[in-house]
């Protein structure tokens, strides 16, 4: 599934002082199927609210989505087509629950979009599987009870459950430790398919560089940098301009690079270690 | 001082003790950062220091008085700050300008006080901008900071920060560190939960706890040193310190 969007503009209404909140402008951007695009930018620049126009939560003021080429805010039933097709992962996890056990959360979407329950429930135990989660032990609690780390979670799981083919993630990393963030990796590798493409919101450098091929930056209400992920980190000077954490082995490729002895077997070395340690290895190549 | 001593905690209904026997201490103008994997007890043993969980068996010293000593300060509550991991189980009133206010009436400050630290913090915290805007209008981010500006706010004589900046730009990341030293220079006490390793090399001491049980302690650079060690209690470890564990 392709989406588009083209001059997208949505402000915060603020019926309280009678005007408005501007804070996207004009955003316009394409994104084709299987693509996985990382959208950075400080905190406050709308990155949430374009996941949420996106996966049909807010309408804009002005602009278009585009999906397959075709407008869908136009056209009721088109749109309620695309918006099943969209898995969105909040960033405030438990806000996204509402169901009373963690079993009826992860099930809850599919049984909606009419998958089989026996089918929906085989693949929601080999999502939290691989997320390091027992379906079995956590089936019964309550979602509302589960540890931030352990929400983050199921609240991806249950997305992923229903094979969407627009996969919306709002700093999907945050609260999770070192092993989580590398099963959200290894998840997001595995995918359901070649087709499924992901928009991820994250200010995690390390651990999104791998899988995200290319880089948008939002800025001002406007993308203001649609780049290759490895071309936009290997400017770290202008990464940190815009408030953004470099990559530390592009830090470290910076540092051996300023003492002059980068020597090409130091840069195998430290490559041979950053893949070991199951961190990105795009940002690495010497950018000069 | 902070002195915590073999504290035990075991949730209600469950079958095993989150915290096993935790012992640590944080002094005053001191920055303790404490990591560990999911699940470690890194936020029950936060709320056990602020108050809101009462531990089964150990004790909690703060500087000299327990939470149940009859002599301890009527603002015994008030002396531990915590930042909540999740802003948005924090961050309640209408605007951030009343946030900030918020603690400092319940404290009882007179008016013309509270007026004046509102504006510092908002001063401080770079949030002036923001003053007058609801907090369901705040990105999780700017939620973050916000949180962290209320606790700072009340002038706590320690502080406990719960993954307090997860969701923050690197940039927002550095002007939270740069404030933390600010009030280590005031003599506050600090325990920094995080799991970014960049955020513990800030600190003297690093705790890690794992599964309810302090595993690993030492200065922040010498536990990273040992790779596999802090792999096998599920703390990140920084590419520069394998790349440094390795030679």
């Amino acid at each position: 599934m392709r989406i588009a969007l083209r001059g997208v503009a949505y402000s915060y209404p603020r019926p309280a002082s009678g005007h408005d909140t501007p804070i996207l402008r004009d955003v316009s951007f394409a994104m084709g199927a299987g693509e996985t695009v990382r959208l950075m930018g400080r905190e406050g620049a709308g990155k949430t609210t374009l996941l949420q126009l996106v996966a049909g939560l807010l309408r804009p003021d002005s602009g278009s989505l585009l999906v397959d080429g075709e407008a869908v805010w136009e056209d009721s039933s088109r749109e309620r087509s695309a918006r099943r097709r969209v898995g969105f992962a909040f960033q405030f996890p438990e806000q996204q629950f509402f169901r009373e056990t963690v079993e009826d959360e992860l099930l809850y979407a599919a049984g909606n979009f009419g998958m089989d329950a026996s089918e929906a429930r085989g693949r929601a135990a080999r999502v939290m599987e691989v997320l390091g989660l027992s379906f079995e032990g956590m089936r019964g609690r309550s979602p509302f009870t589960l540890s931030l780390g352990e929400a983050r979670r199921v609240a991806v799981a249950s997305v992923l459950v229903t094979s969407p083919a627009v996969l919306l993630l709002d700093e999907p990393t945050a609260g999770l430790d070192g092993r989580g963030a590398a099963a959200l990796l290894e998840l997001l590798r595995l995918r359901s398919g070649p087709e499924m493409s992901a928009l991820i919101v994250s200010h995690d450098a390390e651990l999104l560089a791998e899988c995200a091929t290319r880089v948008l930056l939002l800025q001002e209400g406007r993308i203001a940098v649609d780049a290759p992920a490895a071309e936009f980190f290997r400017d770290p000077v202008a990464v940190r301009g815009h408030g953004l954490a470099v990559p530390e082995a592009v830090e470290v490729m910076e540092d051996l690079g300023a003492l002059g002895r980068a020597s090409r077997a130091t840069r195998a070395e430290a490559r041979r270690i950053y893949d070991e340690a199951g961190r990105p290895t795009l940002p690495l190549r010497p950018g000069r | 001082m902070i002195e915590v001593r073999d504290l035990r905690f075991r949730h209600p209904g469950a079958a095993d003790e989150t915290l096993r026997g935790v012992s640590f201490s944080i002094p005053p103008g001191g920055l303790v950062a404490l990591m560990g994997a999911n699940g470690s007890g890194k936020s029950t043993l936060a709320r056990c220091l602020n108050g809101l969980l009462v531990p089964q068996a150990g004790s909690i010293r703060v500087d000299g008085f327990t939470r149940s000593d009859a002599a301890s300060p009527a603002a015994a509550g008030g002396t531990v700050g915590l930042v909540f991991q999740n802003p948005a189980s924090q961050v309640t009133s209408p605007t951030v300008e009343r946030e900030i206010a918020f603690g400092l009436q319940s404290a009882g400050l007179p008016t013309d006080e509270i007026h004046a630290r509102v504006d510092r913090t908002l001063r401080e915290h770079g949030l002036e901008g923001l003053r007058g805007r609801s907090p369901s209008e705040l990105s999780g981010g700017e939620l973050q900071r916000v949180a962290v500006a209320a606790v700072m706010a009340l002038a706590p004589r320690y502080l406990v920060l719960d993954e307090a900046t997860s969701l923050l730009s690197a940039e927002s990341r550095r002007a939270i560190l740069r404030r933390m030293h600010e009030e280590r220079a005031r003599g506050v006490g600090i325990l920094l939960i995080t799991q970014f390793p960049a955020e513990a090399l800030e600190a003297e001491r690093l705790l890690v706890l794992d599964r309810g049980a302090v595993a690993l302690q030492g200065a922040p650079a010498e536990l990273f040193a040992r790779p596999g060690l802090m792999d096998a209690a599920g703390v990140p470890v920084p590419f520069r310190a394998r790349l440094g564990a390795a030679r």
